[in-house]
């Protein structure tokens, strides 16, 4: 029999100092704060495209474009990861932070990594967020500004990274000298944002000097900034899947069923898998040799293990602990969930997110496929439902469950709990047609995609719904951050002290036939075959032949 | 070890079971290769086509770049745009598009279906004037269309000639368009694209059906496709890699006929 012996999150918090718990709760309200700003611009983009917004000028359109991208996919994720990094710390150390001071000058050079990015993107030309030199023509004072941002922002990646480190050493030597799996998991995952902050300054640091007259162009930056995106946007998966190891006993009471040893070997895989598969990024590029074309799609597909494998372990533990506690049924275990928390829907509904954007993923990954969906509306179509419906809805998860014990309140209302739902049903709408749209090659990164009447009919019925899609999405979102954001500053209804769920008994919980997860993934399996078949069968369909791309 | 670790669970809540089922993923390779994607075929984008059960056999692929005709480095950005500029004279037809290979006979053409729909009207010669700059300079016009094979849609596409004959087409991508800005192609033929962006990086692909035809251009880079439309048809030619202000507007057309 093993009874349930986790500390609640609410108590390792309670363990921090309060200067702590400030610093987690600023990192919050900042993170909160990049997020709202992004979501408006994003939103603008959106009824850009649908023809319902138009800029006066439009380098002012794809100013805001720029400031969507770093707002949201640099200031947003890295502040809130910042903060769940710090509390994985606290859970695991379950005492004060260690090196706190940095992560307040994290925090800092953090604001201004944003203001530079600001200053730079509306003194200078527009670079969108992979600031291309080659757009800025010669060195400017606007583009010095925009890449110190992200120079700013390599040092606030390590300033915000190293407290959670050495809290975890710390927790490590007060502790038997092994981590738990959680602990572990932060760890490597504090390890990835160090080199992504590394692969920051890497691409960044020569366009700094070339703008400020110290160094030529830098001829190599594309490639450069392939690299560092690729790691940056597996950072915050890794991160959603230590969040959900995080929640789980938070709100079920169940954990892991397959050990400590079984859950760091899949956290390592992120490691192991990540920096290798950064390829399939340049299917496009001209004059890649063919074999590194096919590399490249064999080992992108690896990247998809250590996630299906998370997931497996979370789901199949919720499942079998749910029917060890007598749930009955093919879906009782579900409906047995405590479904009057936010938290809850928020999870279901990234989980539905995480398959709809594993299915698209793996169709972009095949490099017979980029030249078909590569650079058009099918990227954004995709990345949506992976950044914003499985990524942003975890972090804000987690920002709202832990929002009482900082010192803020967070109350359940109802009405909270149809957010992750309504943002679902805006990025369906958003997904599908960017991804029909991308099929047919509509690009990304346009205000305009009718192209005055010369692009296909479809596009512009196709962009509507997209601008749709985009403001459901916008509602959902800008409301849960309103009310997140409220509750860290101190309004809104104040929170009950939250009951800890009972856990089952793991011996009980392990002889369950508990197929869920496993079917889930037999169904994901069979509609990325099929997704994969049908773009091929879209392909061959087209009236064209085309063979090469050789550069010389 | 793993067995006796697992000893006394259920199948889903072994640890061997979830490894096996995340490897699952791995099985996509199985369906690549049943779709003919999993090895170096050379081809890229849609390198087959419906109803056309043969693949097409070109003269090169994409891997290599013995057989184009070009230097290893390839051509500067300045020759690149003389080059295009001369392909454009060369084959600048009386209502401003461009139709490589294409010379009408003296005193009677070939009736254009597309005639009263789309602006297109009856081609003429190149202007002579333009031949002393033509940097293919002593070649016969008339030889050089002989070369070009007339291959019609539904037959399979047939070997490039690379010796500059009509079956070229440079295509030069700048801030904000492209030279030339209106292309006539024929169906059924194929046509190397010789493809440069001469100021920043910028995409060339075409919408086309119910897809398109993605490429992405490097400056300063030379990108060779080998392309054939199999059907007749107007096209948009646009650009799809962000490059500044005017990124949107930044589109030419290709008429198939």
């Amino acid at each position: 029999m093993t009874p349930n012996t986790h500390s609640s999150l609410s108590d390792s918090l309670a363990a921090l100092a309060p200067g702590d718990r400030r610093l987690i709760r600023s990192l919050f309200i900042a993170a909160l704060a990049a997020l709202a700003l992004g979501l408006l611009l994003g939103l603008w983009v959106a009824l850009a495209r649908a023809g319902w917004a138009r800029p006066d000028l439009p380098e002012t359109g794809y100013r805001l474009l720029t400031l969507h991208g770093v707002a949201v996919f640099f200031d947003w994720l890295t502040l809130a990861q910042a903060g769940l990094l710090l509390v994985l710390a606290a859970q695991e150390r379950k005492a004060p932070l260690s090196l706190a001071w940095m992560g307040w000058a994290g925090l800092v050079v953090m604001l201004v990594a944003f203001v530079l990015h600001l200053l730079g993107t509306v003194w200078g030309n527009p670079l969108l967020y992979d600031g291309s030199p080659e757009l800025v023509a010669e060195a400017s004072q606007g583009a010095l500004l925009f890449y110190s941002g992200y120079g700013a922002l390599a040092l606030g990646l390590v300033l915000l990274a190293l407290p959670g480190l050495a809290t975890l050493v710390k927790a490590r030597k007060a502790g038997s000298g092994s981590w738990s799996a959680l602990g572990f998991g932060a760890f490597a995952w504090a390890g990835l944002l160090l080199v992504s902050a590394i692969a920051l300054a890497n691409t960044f640091l020569p366009a700094i000097l070339w703008a400020a007259g110290w160094g030529g162009m830098p001829a190599d930056h594309a490639t450069l900034w392939h690299l560092l995106f690729h790691n940056m946007h597996y950072l915050p998966l890794l991160g959603t899947m230590l969040a959900w190891y995080l929640l789980l006993p938070e709100l079920t009471g169940a954990r892991s069923i397959f050990g400590s040893g079984f859950s760091k070997l899949v956290f390592c895989l992120y490691l192991v898998f990540v920096p290798p598969t950064s390829l399939y990024h340049m299917f496009l590029e001209p004059g890649l040799d063919p074999m590194v074309l096919v590399l490249g799609s064999l080992l992108s597909l690896f990247i998809g293990v250590p996630t299906i494998a998370a997931f497996l372990v979370v789901m199949t533990s919720l499942e079998a602990h749910g029917r060890a506690r007598g749930a009955r049924g093919g879906l009782g275990w579900l409906k047995a969930l405590d479904w009057s928390q936010t938290a809850t829907h928020s999870l279901a509904a990234a989980v539905i997110n995480l398959a709809l954007g594993g299915v698209l993923a793996f169709v972009l990954i095949q490099e017979k496929l980029a030249g078909l969906l590569s650079d058009t509306f099918f990227v954004p179509g995709y990345f949506h439902f992976m950044t914003l419906g499985v990524v942003t809805l975890s972090l804000l998860t987690v920002a709202e469950r832990i929002a009482p014990a900082l010192g803020g309140r967070g109350g359940s209302v109802a009405w909270a709990r149809y957010l992750p739902w309504l943002i679902t049903l805006g990025l369906f709408l958003f997904g599908v047609a960017g991804v029909v749209a991308g099929s047919q090659g509509m690009p990304r990164r346009v205000l305009d995609a009718s192209y005055e009447g010369l692009a296909p009919t479809s596009w512009v019925l196709l962009s509507w719904i997209i601008g749709i899609g985009a403001l459901l999405m916008a509602l959902g979102l800008g409301l849960m951050v309103a009310r997140i954001g409220a509750a860290y500053l101190g309004f809104g209804p104040k929170a009950l002290a939250a009951e800890q769920p009972q856990a089952a008994l793991e011996e009980l919980a392990l002889k369950q036939g508990a197929w869920g997860a496993s079917l889930a993934v037999a169904l994901l399996l069979t509609l990325i075959t099929a997704a994969t078949w049908g773009a091929f069968a879209l392909m061959r369909s087209l009236p064209v032949i085309a063979i090469g791309g050789a550069g010389h | 070890m793993t067995q006796a670790l697992d000893s006394g669970r259920s199948l889903p809540t072994r640890r061997g079971f979830v490894a096996a089922a995340s490897l699952g993923i791995l099985g996509l390779y199985g369906v690549w290769a049943a779709l003919g994607a999993s090895g170096k075929s050379g081809k890229d984008v849609s390198e087959g086509h419906a109803g056309h059960g043969e693949e097409p056999e070109i003269a090169s692929s994409s891997g290599g770049h013995g057989g184009h005709g070009a230097s290893a480095g390839g051509p500067s950005t300045d020759d690149f745009r003389r080059l295009t500029e001369d392909f454009s004279k060369r084959w600048k037809q009386q209502d401003g598009s461009v139709r490589p290979g294409y010379v009408p006979e003296p005193v009677h053409s070939e009736p254009d279906p597309h005639a009263g729909h789309d602006m297109h009207a009856q081609p003429v010669q190149p202007e002579a004037g333009h031949a002393g700059h033509d940097p293919h300079a002593g070649h016969d016009m008339q030889a050089m269309q002989a070369l070009a094979p007339n291959i019609h849609a539904g037959h399979e596409a047939a070997p490039v000639d690379t010796a500059g004959s009509g079956n070229e087409v440079y295509l030069m991508a700048y801030q904000w368009g492209f030279e030339p800005s209106w292309l006539k192609l024929e169906a059924g033929k194929t046509y190397r694209f010789r493809m440069m962006a001469v100021d920043a990086s910028h995409g060339a692909s075409i919408q086309i059906g119910s897809g398109s035809l993605i490429t992405r251009l490097r400056q300063g880079v030379l990108t060779e496709r080998d392309i054939t439309f199999t059907a007749k048809g107007s096209h948009l030619l646009y650009c799809t890699v962000f490059c500044g202000a005017f990124h949107d507007r930044m589109t030419a057309r290709i008429d198939v006929v």
